[in-house]
């Protein structure tokens, strides 16, 4: 494909690069040729020596800059770039031939870059991003205002989209987000973290320290207080400032603006830089609030695109950077880029990890410090011993990090939170999930948690630890709607989960899920473990159970443990009790589920609780989660105002509970399609 | 839940094999040279010994275990593919987000009839979904299957 014998005259005619690229890259190549010589540039500093070797040296330079030249030349001679049959094409080179040809419909973004000779030159480079590894960064380095903007509205209109605003209608519309100067240099201060420059100075410290004997003296010195406080100052200061200055440059007069089905986002002091991402192209949103930033009132955020790319050797994900956004309007900016999400991650009530995840959290946590603390012992004896404070510091640490964790499955969105010093935050569309993973670490399985990974193009995102009956059911919620989700969501939720169950859905009322909180408990502590083979019905009991003593655990810290503890106790008294746990080769034959078919536990106080109603209770909750969101707020939160009555419940068993007469054949044959799948 | 095709076992084994001739048994021999110096020849005999023993009870327990660990099946919708002894990590990849699928066959897959289905989709970091050890005329089938469908790749 465009090559040299096809006749041109039957396509568009070839296009080149302005004239003036010749000037406007020749520095831009120099550098890139220089990236690619170094060591022998490494060589021409470290030699020097004799005049031979000066006049080498000189040759060398010589010959340096003439191939900047020729390249340069090269590729404005060469380049040459049309649009035919509904593809861009773009070939270059003179010995070595590439062309390149890039569909539009798989355009991610579109990047107009101007550094200053651009500028001085109104010229444009235009990268143009795909899914996979084609970039045209590099190659279409130098176009006049106009020749870009022509190429930018013929791939549009390829692709059936709407023109886009000239510049000046542009500039016109009112901006979602808008940088002054203040924010720019507040989001470079709260860039650089307190942690690394305090990291930074113990180490700057303890380096001095090992010197040697005659830089004790100095040491000595430096460990004067007040030149300890003024060096601390000056480190913080020195990092503060590179951080606001490299802010400013990247982030000048930056403006976020929407237009039609695209976001723009428009930046730079030298280099104007100007991002235009296609909504429809966006993967997921992140919202990442670090500790500085978020007592500022303020977080970023990041719009991905699938579009990758290597540059300077390493993968580079193309994506839009909204640096300064402040926090009440991050729902707006998540709304604007993916408009089916139908929740707001910071008003909705997220779930929460497991409490027992807490647990492992810590284990995890001390491991870690302790190994650490062991290395820092041994290689700064009098120092290293100030490691210990970390041991204490862990289980803190955990919690903390345990307890910001969130996640939230609803019909159009995925969305999890993590982390307290960096509070991360994401939002997948459903319909761009590529693949689900439930991955299950020995501790995890020991605790009985499991964690979901959710993948998308470019990206992925880690829920938190959840119970593992939670995680089976996630798994299999998410995976099969990816491909045929976007609209009928709803309605497969519903033929998926409970297509039984319709008669339920709409006459679920608010005691009738306290009853539910209740009895799952009850459900859980009879340690029945239901056949959740992937088709058939979900871990509802155990799972709500869960979703129950965590919601607590958000609300009062203290007695979360407390509340998981029993169900904790029971679940093993009842592995034991039937001698077998749900590990081991056995169980490995159920496919997906684990399956423990368990009698109801006489010890119990529920005891008396005949089986369908508990298989029945657990059915009903299948929807719990994942109902439309309304429903989750619905679920969740009564589960947690009747933590409460849940005891009063567990105390004096719940008449109500005891009949629910009309699901009871609903349920009466468990739906095994997996189960038998698995025989066969 | 399909499983591997059983011969994958005697698969994995020669390949521990050639990994066992080829590293394990220098290793052993370097670690048993290096305790026997230190600490004399009947503790660096024991412990060359034990390594190689170690990797010989590996060789013999742990395809297997594998081979019983691994599952897949080709659902409605999705591809679920369940692996692992000790991590363990279930995958499930709608069908309409499959961007190509290969199948492979090294010598000594060839020589046992096995071939290797990989499955990629967008998300394009490795290989979403790899089936090891499959029948080769059963990999072929699942290739084809699978590469039918088509659909929203969501990217």
């Amino acid at each position: 494909m465009g090559s040299e014998t096809e006749p041109t005259t039957e396509g568009t005619p070839w296009l080149r690069l302005h004239t003036a690229s010749l000037a406007v890259n020749l520095l831009p190549m120099a550098w890139r040729t220089l990236r690619g010589a170094w060591p022998l540039l490494l060589a021409l500093v470290i030699g020097g020596g004799g005049l031979g070797m000066q006049a080498f040296d000189l040759a060398l330079l010589v010959g340096f800059f003439a191939l900047t030249l020729v390249n340069t030349t090269l590729h404005w001679f060469t380049l040459r770039y049309r649009i035919q049959a509904g593809r861009l094409e773009i070939k270059s080179g003179l010995f070595n031939r590439r062309s390149r040809v890039l569909d539009p419909a798989r355009i991610q973004n579109i990047e107009l870059v101007q550094n200053l000779f651009h500028r001085a030159t109104g010229l444009v480079e235009v990268r143009i991003e795909t899914a996979g590894d084609a970039s045209t960064e590099g190659l279409l380095s130098a176009l006049s205002q106009a020749q870009a903007a022509r190429l930018q509205a013929e791939l549009q209109q390829l692709v059936g989209r709407a023109p886009r605003a000239t510049p000046e209608e542009e500039a016109a519309k009112p901006a979602l987000v808008e940088m002054g100067l203040s924010e720019i240099l507040a989001y470079g201060f709260s860039r650089r973290s307190i942690g690394a420059v305090a990291v930074m100075t113990a180490v700057a410290m303890e380096v001095l320290g090992r010197l040697g004997p005659q830089a004790t003296d100095e040491v000595a010195w430096a460990m004067q207080p007040r030149v300890l406080l003024a060096a601390i100052v000056l480190a913080f200061a020195l990092s503060w400032i590179f951080s606001a200055g490299t802010a400013l440059f990247r982030h000048y007069g930056f403006r976020l603006v929407e237009d039609g089905a695209r976001l723009v986002t428009v930046e730079g002091l030298t280099t104007r830089r100007r991002v235009e991402i296609p909504r429809a192209k966006v993967q997921l949103v992140r919202a990442d609030e670090p500790l500085l930033r978020r007592l500022m009132g303020y977080g970023t955020v990041l719009i991905e695109t699938a579009g990758l790319g290597i540059s300077d050797g390493r993968v580079r994900q193309a994506e839009g950077v909204v640096p300064m956004v402040t926090h009440d309007e991050l729902p707006t900016i998540f709304q604007r880029a993916v408009p089916v999400a139908d929740t707001d991650p910071w008003q909705a009530t997220l779930l929460p990890a497991h409490p027992r995840a807490l647990w492992r959290a810590v284990l995890a946590g001390l491991a870690r410090n302790t190994l650490l603390a062991a290395v820092l012992i041994a290689f700064f004896r009098p120092w290293g011993w100030g490691a210990l404070v970390l041991l204490p510091l862990s289980i803190p640490i955990a919690w903390l990090d345990w307890r910001f964790q969130a996640w939230l499955v609803t019909p159009s969105v995925v969305i999890a939170r993590r982390g307290f010093f960096t509070r991360r935050t994401w939002l997948v569309s459903r319909d761009k999930v590529q693949s689900v993973h439930l991955i299950q670490s020995p501790m995890m399985r020991w605790h009985r948690l499991g964690r979901v990974v959710v993948r998308v193009a470019g990206s992925q995102v880690p829920l938190p630890d959840i119970a593992i009956e939670t995680a089976r059911r996630v798994l299999q919620e998410l995976s099969p709607h990816g491909a045929t989700m976007s609209a009928s969501g709803e309605q497969q939720l519903d033929g998926d989960d409970a297509a039984d169950d319709t008669s339920d859905v709409g006459g679920q009322s608010g005691d009738d899920t306290v009853a539910d909180a209740a009895d799952t408990d009850g459900a859980e502590v009879h340690g029945e473990h239901v056949e959740g083979g992937l088709g058939g019905p979900v871990h509802g009991a155990d799972q709500v159970a869960d979703v129950a003593v965590g919601a607590v655990g958000i609300d009062e810290l203290g007695g979360d443990t407390e509340g998981a503890r029993p169900a904790q106790r029971a679940e093993q008294g009842q592995g034991q009790g039937l001698g077998r746990e749900p590990e081991g080769t056995g169980h490995r034959a159920d496919g997906l589920g684990d399956e423990v078919e368990a009698p109801a536990r006489a010890e119990h106080p529920d005891g008396g609780q005949d089986g369908h109603q508990v298989r029945n209770d657990r059915h009903r909750k299948s929807k719990a989660l994942f109902g439309p969101p309304d429903e989750d707020l619905v679920d969740l939160d009564p589960a947690k105002d009747a933590h409460p009555d849940h005891a009063k419940d567990e105390a004096g068993h719940d008449p109500g509970a005891g009949g629910h007469p009309l699901e009871v054949d609903d349920y009466d044959e468990p739906t095994e399609e997996t189960e038998e799948a698995s025989q066969g | 839940m399909q499983v591997l095709d059983p011969q994958v076992v005697t698969l994995w084994r020669l390949q521990r094999v050639i990994r066992l001739s080829l590293l394990g048994i220098p290793f052993a021999v370097a670690v048993g040279l290096g305790v026997a110096s230190a600490a004399g020849a009947t503790l660096g005999a024991t412990a060359g010994l034990s390594l190689v023993l170690f990797q010989g009870v590996m060789l013999v327990v742990w395809p297997s275990l594998e081979y019983r660990a691994f599952r897949y099946s080709v659902r409605e919708h999705d591809l679920l593919v369940q692996n692992g002894v000790i991590y363990r990590h279930w995958s499930s990849i709608p069908h309409g987000r499959i961007q190509h699928v290969d199948t492979r066959q090294g010598p000594m897959e060839r020589l046992l009839g096995l071939a290797r289905l990989q499955v990629y989709t967008a998300a394009g970091m490795s290989a979403d979904g790899s089936i090891p050890g499959l029948d080769a005329d059963v990999a072929e089938e699942l290739r084809d299957q699978l590469s039918r469908r088509g659909g929203d790749d969501g990217v």
